[in-house]
């Protein structure tokens, strides 16, 4: 198929339907993203749909052009998933895939940049029933109710360690608190910024905050024995490497604690099992 | 709603859907519904303004004035009114003239207009009116057909084949003034009322948004409008001037060879059922008390003439119009105020109730275009000039114009700001004694004997202030309100 010639087309209906087209940069895009693609010239010009109504929307710019993870669902699918996958991706899967995303942009910001963040490896196939699954799962996760963990089910071994430097360079952790079950978070030591740590069950998943989130998830559980390098919860005792000066060390009844230290960017996330 | 019942939600019914095209498929995307028509109207307004018709200048500003008079670069928010007023009575149905010489654009923002509300271009263009000398009242609304003409045995026979644009959503009349005097006369009830009558028969067209276009008289065939038509004319824009920005997008538009009303982006289209919504909306901004009492001051002093009766009701340009008298007589040799602060000397006649309903909307529609929930003095201020545009004709041989330095007298814009802002000052020097009025106005008597009491101290404030202040536009509108207070008091203290 001709992809210059598709993307031409696209280009004139764009002009046609939104005030403000920007040409190049969706030239720029598709050109970029669609250089190689062997896919089908019905699954080409879907995908050319799906980029022309969210560049001339405005759902889509150049942030999420750069960074479609940590920008929502929409960019991840529409400009991470769908090109990679794209001769698997018949029209009528790109419209729900499309779909899937704008509906995640009517949550609140955060929680659509989870589930950016959720789906955005090749691990998590596109297919309807494993994609929607994940989808759904995680916002279960990030529900508001969980049953409290059993004392007898917490058990030590080596927490996680994760670094905020690479996706957000100036933060440093402080403060903790629990907003939800599952969803700790951070305010920066030296501005308001904020950042949410969600401990979902598959994962860590990290994502800053505009507004300042309020919390009214139940009280954490405590208190946790703080060392140098060490966390404990009753018999339960984890391994934290580099926390040699705890800062904030805060534990949630859905089974998790997370801590920050004095003189590190870095978090640490200790499971209950 | 469990977690996978909301993806599955989002999934199936959301706005993209798959239409077979030719032997492929195209993803389509359903309107977004829940896109407030604000939204849709200011991205058409940023859309003609930088894509359309380049209006690099903005002359509409709001807060504070502009760096000096003579530049246009605003301090607060600011607007190209060429662009944003018709968009406005767009929304609000009002009838939009634009002036200009030829090839300014005037009838590409009209077809604009009526493709933003939904319209078709061929249609538009089907329906659009053009003015000539011959147009006759039958070219303009329609006739009966000849066969039903001569077989009608009574005038309630007669069935008139309607001409189509008169149910168009927005209706354009090209060249408005090209249309013979007596023609435009079957444009009136239309274009105020909604309906047009022929033979005996009525079609009712509902309330329409208009866009009339006008050029100069300089290039003949021309007609005076008359005043009733003129004075149904709610607001009046003035074709953008060119700028050397619009170079880009005219090379663009010769490369393409397209014109703007080819390409009005669909996401700009707010159809019938948005601009029902925004109509809605704009009449749910309040109207603040200030802008209210600002409109009232300014009429109640542009209206007055203290030469035309020794009645306060009657001290107006209308008495004399009546009277046939000629305002630049009674003005310069007649009247003992100064010509230079009095804002009565300015004007040859006051405000129409058409005039004032007009600005009040126009505001509205504006705080809205700008999410205030209220209309306030800015909002005024910066639409009335361009409502009475041409219904507020300047008394351009009295003193005022004499002095001033000729700018004035062609730039109706800026003559009615400074008019505006007069009788404003006025009102602020005054401020004191109308804070009294206030006051009165709100007290409640408890009875008769009290209401006898407050109306004895209104005939003595109302002697005082005839007999203190030199009677103008201002002294005669505290007084006439003096006098409705002593009314209102009287019919208190004799009651039984």
């Amino acid at each position: 198929m001709n992809v210059g010639a598709a993307i031409e087309a696209a280009d004139a209906r764009g002009r046609g339907r939104h005030a403000r087209w920007q040409s190049g940069l969706f030239r720029s895009v598709a050109e970029r993203l669609l250089v190689g693609s062997s896919a089908p010239s019905a699954h080409v010009e879907a995908w050319l749909d799906l980029l022309a109504e969210g560049l001339g929307r405005g759902a889509l710019d150049e942030r999420a052009v750069a960074e479609p993870a940590r920008h929502s669902l929409l960019a991840t699918l529409v400009l991470a998933r769908a090109p990679r996958a794209l001769g698997e991706l018949p029209p009528e899967r790109l419209a729900e895939l499309w779909n899937l995303g704008e509906g995640a942009a009517r949550s609140d910001a955060w929680v659509g940049r989870v589930l950016a963040q959720v789906v955005a490896d090749d691990a998590t196939p596109l297919a309807r029933d494993v994609l929607e699954g994940r989808l759904a799962e995680t916002l279960d996760a990030l529900g508001r109710d969980v049953d409290a963990l059993p004392a007898e089910r917490w058990r030590g071994g080596d927490a996680e360690v994760h670094s905020l430097r690479d996706a957000f360079p100036r933060f440093v952790p402080g403060r903790l608190r629990l907003v939800r079950p599952r969803v700790v978070v951070t305010t920066d030591r030296c501005s308001d910024a904020e950042v949410a740590i969600c401990v979902l069950p598959s994962g860590t998943v990290m994502t800053h905050t505009r507004a300042r989130m309020a919390g009214t998830s139940p009280a954490p559980v405590g208190p946790l024995a703080m060392s140098p390098g060490a966390l404990r919860l009753g018999d339960a005792r984890w391994r934290c490497p580099g926390a040699s000066a705890w800062q904030h060390v805060l534990c949630s009844p859905a089974g998790f604690a997370v801590g920050t230290a004095l003189d590190s960017q870095r978090l640490w996330v200790a499971r209950a099992s | 709603m469990d977690s996978a019942e909301r993806v599955r939600r989002w999934r199936d019914e959301g706005r993209a859907r798959v239409r077979a095209e030719g032997e492929g498929a195209r993803v389509v995307f359903a309107r977004a519904t829940d896109e407030a028509p604000r939204v849709t109207l200011q991205r058409a307004y940023r859309w003609i303004v930088e894509r359309a018709i380049v209006c690099e200048s903005p002359d509409l500003v709001l807060g504070a004035p502009p760096l000096s008079r003579r530049s246009a670069t605003p301090r607060g928010d600011a607007y190209a009114s060429y662009v944003l007023l018709p968009l406005l009575a767009l929304v609000t149905r009002q009838r939009t003239l634009i002036v200009g010489a030829p090839g300014r654009g005037k009838t590409t923002l009209a077809t604009l207009m009526a493709l933003l509300a939904g319209g078709k271009l061929a249609d538009v263009r089907r329906f659009t009116q053009h003015g000539h000398p011959q147009l006759t009242i039958a070219d303009l609304l329609g006739s009966p057909l000849p066969g039903n003409l001569v077989e009608a045995k009574s005038e309630d026979a007669i069935r008139v084949a309607w001409r189509p644009w008169l149910r168009a959503p927005v209706k354009i009349v090209d060249e408005y003034n090209r249309i013979p005097t007596k023609t435009q006369s079957a444009l009136l009830s239309l274009m105020a009322e909604g309906y047009a009558e022929q033979f005996g028969q009525v079609i009712e067209c509902g309330q329409s948004a208009w866009f009339l276009t006008a050029n100069d008289d300089l290039g003949g065939g021309t007609f005076q409008v008359i005043d009733a038509l003129r004075d149904r004319i709610d607001v009046v824009v003035r074709a953008a001037p060119f700028e050397g920005g619009q170079m880009e997008l005219l090379a663009r538009r010769v490369a393409e060879g397209r014109a703007p009303e080819d390409e009005v982006p669909a996401d700009c289209v707010l159809g019938a059922e948005p601009l029902a919504r925004a109509e809605a909306e704009v009449r749910a901004v309040a109207l603040e008390d200030a802008a209210l009492q600002a409109l009232a001051t300014f009429a109640s002093q542009v209206e007055f003439c203290g030469r035309a009766s020794d009645q306060l009701a009657y001290m107006t340009k209308d008495t004399l119009r009546v009277a046939g008298r000629r305002l630049a007589q009674v003005c310069t040799e007649e009247c003992p105020l100064d010509k230079r602060e009095h804002a009565c000397a300015q004007t040859e006649a006051g405000l129409s109730t058409r005039a004032h309903l007009a600005a009040m909307r126009l505001a509205q529609a504006l705080a809205w275009f700008r999410g205030r929930r209220s209309a306030g003095l800015q909002e005024l201020r910066a639409v009335l000039p361009f409502v009475l545009h041409d219904r507020l004709r300047p008394h351009l041989g009295g003193e005022f114009f004499l002095d001033a330095d000729g700018t004035l007298a062609s730039d109706r814009v800026a003559w009615i700001t400074q008019l505006f802002d007069r009788t404003r000052s006025v009102a602020l020097a005054r401020a004191e004694r109308r804070r009294e009025l206030a006051e009165l106005a709100a007290r409640a008597p408890r009875d008769r004997s009290e209401a006898r009491a407050l109306r004895r101290d209104l005939e003595g404030r109302l002697d005082h202030l005839l007999a203190r202040d030199e009677m103008s536009g201002a002294v005669r509108e505290e007084a006439l309100q003096l006098e409705a207070l002593h009314r209102r008091w009287a019919a208190l203290a004799e009651e039984r």
